[in-house]
């Protein structure tokens, strides 16, 4: 009987392993390769070097040598800082206005709720790359071409966070509202001051799934941001791929340099993340 | 649209009295004052307004021209080319200012998607870098202008047909470009030394479709390929521009003379034939569809047709190569055109543009430009004063531009033309039967010209 | 887990909150009506709501409502991009060409595919690693990590990472197979391997976050359930059967609707890894769009196929809703 479960339990292990290895190896390579030079990526391909880092006396022109060159070839500290002001924009707004939107509709009796939750869940269908025309009209006519302000206002409200608030809102204990409404507190104070300090989990999921959508924009900031200066780092990325050859060791650093932010967003809020999602994806 | 403006102001209103609410902390508990919320939120709103519409409108001064100039951005060597012109512009000119306006290029569509967007906002800017076989639908919509009346005949000598050809539409000429590009078949002389070959080199000596296919197998062995065509470049223009030459030099045109026909032309019986040696030579397995990145430059193709590119980066891999002209049928002919400068009908200054663009592209900025990017340049007069192109193996490569460079066909149609032919190629090189897929692209072209036919 | 919170207060709060957190409510309980209660009252109840709604609203209402009502009217003209001020009427003629274009129809059995293939992969994918990790595990966290990674490093930067790795000659994943004898696979230039190609990829770099809802939905389902079930001595997999499927039942449909939604705007993936080839097998509905209106300016035809698209989607959606309804009896 204990050798049966200690079998399992190495069975288990074991698939653990090997499955991590499967969603990692791209990561570890990716970040391995970018510290080598074309010859070494090329020739450590045939073998589980793939993996391994080069020994250092093995690179020449130091160990981040790609780095350098990819950070002299162009702008990425401008890229990413681009990237964040506009990512962290749409967040900070998108947290208001997208929670104050799900809380209305999760506590609320009002004409037309029913109406206007279908109308949201529906804007969930729509391709966004097929209104980006009319949309670039409209922001050009607005002024806001090569602006942050045209870069993030369009996305500030999502249905899918409106969604997530919601229904996460739904199950917030009323009690807790009812004993601030005696207090005396305004429903804007009732928000602000009790619901959200103690609704972390949703924010931070929220947070990290529109950090995820829209630090991965293309199409958007392409056209809205075509001045050098308001480039993001999506579109930074492009340019390493588009003169043959091109240079593995660059685009594995370029892409590095592109996860990072990702990275430690996501360890940051992981916590708040899983809490979150507990609450918010047990219902329909 | 300066409703929408207001209603963005009461956005912000509402939002900043949120924010006022929950920046009030637990200090006191604030019960909805109208009043007061009115005044916080117009005050946020107001900065709002300065902060972000002013920065986008142009301070022009009164006496002075100021020129907005979007370049597409590749390398870097070559867009502080472009940036070292345009300044040297700026000093030279006291009454015209240019504000260059660098936008990427992906090698996609990232470039046209961006003038395509400013387009429907009529955002474009005085003069743009446009690439030059897209020059037609731009010329027919109107949205660039010839420019005749302010270049003499005298300067339009100065660059090389194709060149001209390239930036002509309907008799007139609307674009000059610093650039020439030209496709040409690099070799491994190790390689061909070893197996006997006698590459050519000059015109005369081209090799012809058959030596091609015969010399490619002979070169392929177990770990190498006898060609390379550059496939990893994915079906895209590089397919129109490395392969429409086959179809011109075997007597076939992709579409008719005045671009308002395809039918006969794409699907003609020397277009088919040129497209079946391209299946011929993928069947051999002298060539494949899925290439390393530097597959001719690690010695595993000994031939190669690639564009100028491929000899900076043979050199800096260090092999011994050469190169050779376009491989022909009947006519030698060869792929021609590059990214090429045009004016805009927005511009109130088309003299001031013009101007700019002769800068641009004289003969000083076409060396320039060359040396920056190892393309051939624009001007006869720069190939002889560039010592390399005077000996071997850039000879080859001048002689080609100067002879036999073809312009991409002068249509309206043609960002779906180009496409229509690319994906012919593709289904070739997998081996699939050419002409119904031709049939199927054509009568794709069709629909497109019905809109420029009317 | 909450080591870290500053006040005890909170704490309380949260726990609180938790526990009522654990049963499920489907709508939100309308405060008690009293009749006789003043209409104004209810009057500024709705103006709260609409208080509250109003930015979001506003904002989906001037930057997705109203160009996708451009779009909508756009899809009636023949909108060219080069011509954007000499734009006429066609009526139908738009949506009579979705009927003839071949290119349309390969796009849209390509999406249907992808989608019937993805959905169902990758929903189980996500499932069997959630329940593989809900145990009490060594390194628990560690791996959840590893399985989440490649969804935080976006589609866009996997996708150009993983056009490498499948290259024919010089790819990671051939150079690995060939050591182990495998000959070398042409994964994205084959007409035949390219779309399933697409779909390993995709499902290896969306798994985790369905993964991630999962685990949330297992650590719902009361421990109690499971403890009867032991000391009925229940085999596991019967506990799998009826308290874990059951229990995982509305996150299922939830994820099953979203990633539905998800795979058929397909567009990333093979815009950057196949530019929609070989020979058209990996151009998506989406692709198909956005290459009409931004390479091709069709913005006319391309607006009328983003029309029937999100009829389609819609239609799908609905038909999934009123199923899962019925089935609910």
């Amino acid at each position: 009987m204990r050798k049966k479960r200690m079998i399992n339990k190495f069975t288990l292990y074991l698939s653990l392993v090997i499955l991590t290895f499967i969603f990692l190896f791209p990561l570890v390579w990716m970040l391995v390769s970018s510290l080598k030079n074309e010859f070494q990526i090329f020739r450590d391909m045939q073998s589980l070097q793939a993996f391994l880092p080069p020994a250092p006396a093995d690179v020449e022109g130091g160990y981040f040598h790609n780095y350098v060159a990819a950070f002299q070839r162009v702008d990425l500290l401008r890229y990413i800082i681009n990237s964040l002001i506009y990512t962290i924009g749409i967040i900070t707004f998108g947290l208001i206005v997208n929670s104050m939107a799900g809380y209305a509709l999760a506590r609320f009796r009002f004409p037309l709720a029913g109406f206007w939750l279908g109308v949201i869940i529906a804007t969930l269908i729509i391709p966004p790359e097929s209104i980006f025309l009319p949309l670039y009209v409209l922001v050009y006519d607005l002024g806001w071409v090569n602006t942050y302000t045209g870069l993030i206002v369009p996305f500030i409200a999502n249905a899918f966070a409106i969604f997530l608030f919601r229904q996460f809102f739904l199950d917030f204990p009323k009690e807790l509202e009812e004993a601030a409404k005696i207090d005396g507190c305004s429903q804007i104070g009732i928000f602000f001051r009790i619901i959200v300090p103690l609704s972390k989990p949703v924010f931070a999921t929220v947070a990290i799934v529109l950090f995820i959508n829209h630090w991965n924009d293309f199409l958007w900031p392409l056209v809205v941001a075509s001045d050098e200066s308001m480039r993001t780092i999506q579109i930074g990325l492009q340019y390493f791929m588009n003169e043959p050859p091109i240079k593995w060791g660059q685009v594995m650093a370029a892409l590095t340099v592109a996860t990072i932010p990702m990275l430690l967003i996501f360890a940051f809020l992981q916590r708040y993340y899983v809490q979150g999602l507990t609450h918010t994806g047990s219902k329909n | 649209m300066k409703k929408f403006t207001y209603v963005f102001l009461g956005l912000m209103l509402l939002l900043a009295l949120a924010a006022c609410s929950n920046g009030s902390g637990g200090a006191e508990s604030d019960g909805g004052n109208a009043g007061n919320e009115e005044s916080g939120g117009s005050e946020t709103s107001d900065t709002v307004e300065t902060g972000e519409v002013d920065t986008s409108v142009e301070a022009t001064g009164d006496e002075d021209v100021v020129l907005e100039f979007w370049i597409h951005q590749t390398g870097e060597d070559e867009t502080n080319a472009y940036i070292e012109l345009i300044d040297g512009f700026n000093k030279e000119h006291e009454d015209i200012h240019v504000n260059a306006e660098v936008i990427i290029d992906d090698g996609a569509s990232a470039y046209s998607d961006s003038i395509n967007a400013a387009l429907v906002a009529g955002n474009l800017p005085d003069v743009m870098a446009i690439d030059g076989p897209y020059l037609s639908s731009f010329a027919d919509a109107g949205v660039i202008q010839p420019i005749d009346d302010y270049v003499d005949q005298e300067t339009v000598d100065q660059y090389v047909d194709s060149i001209i050809q390239q930036g002509t539409y309907q008799d007139q000429l609307y674009s000059l470009g610093a650039m020439e590009a030209s496709v040409m078949l690099y070799y491994n002389k190790d390689i061909l030394e070893e197996e006997g070959i006698e590459p050519a080199h000059s015109l005369d000596e081209a090799w012809s479709w058959d030596e091609l296919l015969e010399n490619s197998k002979k070169l392929t062995t177990e770990d190498r390929y006898g060609l390379n065509l550059f496939m990893n470049y994915g079906v895209g223009e590089w397919l129109t521009f490395m392969g429409a030459p086959l179809v011109w030099s075997n007597g076939g045109d992709l579409i008719s003379e005045d671009g308002k026909e395809v039918d006969g032309y794409l699907n003609s019986p020397e277009t088919l034939e040129a497209l079946n040696y391209v299946k011929e030579l993928f069947a051999e397995g002298v060539v494949t569809e899925s290439p390393g990145e530097m597959q001719f430059e690690e010695g595993k193709a000994a031939l190669a047709l690639g564009g100028p590119w491929i000899a900076v980066s043979a050199e800096e891999a260090g092999i011994n190569w050469g190169m050779m002209p376009y491989p022909y049928k009947d006519e030698k002919v060869s792929p021609s055109g590059s990214m090429a400068y045009a004016i805009t009908t927005n511009t109130e200054n088309p003299e001031e543009a013009t101007e700019l663009m002769k800068w641009m592209t004289n003969e000083e900025a076409t060396i320039k430009i060359s040396e920056a990017t190892g393309m051939p340049p624009a001007q006869e007069s720069a190939f002889e004063s560039m010592d390399k192109f005077n000996e071997l193996p850039w000879s080859v490569m001048k002689e080609q531009v100067i002879e036999t460079a073809h312009a991409r066909p002068s249509t309206p149609a043609y960002p779906v033309l180009t496409d229509a032919f690319a994906q012919s190629f593709h289904a070739a090189a997998l081996g699939e039967d050419v002409e119904s897929v031709v049939e199927q692209q054509v009568s794709r072209v069709e629909r497109e010209l019905k809109r420029f036919n009317k | 887990m909450k080591g870290n919170d500053s006040s005890a207060e909170k704490l309380e709060n949260e726990r609180h909150f938790h526990q009522t957190a654990k049963q499920p409510q489907l709508k939100p309980t309308p405060p008690p009506r009293k009749k006789g209660k003043l209409k104004s009252q209810a009057f500024r109840e709705a103006m709260t709501g609409y208080f509250f709604l109003a930015p979001a609203l506003v904002l989906l209402g001037v930057f997705l409502l109203y160009p996708m009502g451009a779009a909508f009217y756009y899809s009636f003209t023949d909108f060219y991009i080069l011509t954007p001020d000499d734009v006429s009427f066609i009526g139908l003629e738009n949506f009579k060409y979705i009927v003839e274009d071949a290119q349309f129809r390969q796009a849209f059995w390509n999406t249907v595919y992808f989608s019937v293939i993805v959905v169902p992969v990758q929903l189980s994918v996500a499932l069997g690693l959630a329940l593989l990790i809900n145990k009490k595990l060594r390194f628990r966290v560690f791996f959840r990590t590893a399985f989440f990674s490649p969804v935080v490093m976006s589609l866009v930067v996997v996708s150009i990472l993983w056009t490498f790795m499948y290259n024919p000659n010089e790819g990671l994943i051939n150079q690995l197979l060939q050591t182990v004898g495998i000959p070398p696979q042409p994964f994205l230039t084959s007409p035949d391997q390219a779309m399933n190609s697409i779909i390993v990829m995709s499902v290896w770099q969306g798994a985790g976050f369905q993964m991630m809802i999962f685990l949330a939905g297992l650590q719902n389902i009361p421990n109690h359930l499971y403890e009867a079930a032991d000391i009925d001595g229940a085999s596991s997999w019967q506990k799998f059967w009826h308290i874990t499927l059951p229990g995982l039942r509305n996150i299922a449909l939830f994820i099953f609707i979203t990633i539905s939604i998800a795979a058929f705007k397909l567009l990333v993936q093979p815009m950057i890894m196949t530019q929609g080839g070989p020979l058209g097998t990996t151009k998506s509905l989406v692709y198909h769009i956005y290459e009409t209106g931004f390479n091709y300016r069709d913005v006319g035809y391309a607006s009328a196929m983003a029309v029937v698209f999100t009829v389609i989607v819609l239609v799908i959606t609905i038909i999934q809703r009123v199923l899962i309804k019925e089935e609910r009896g």
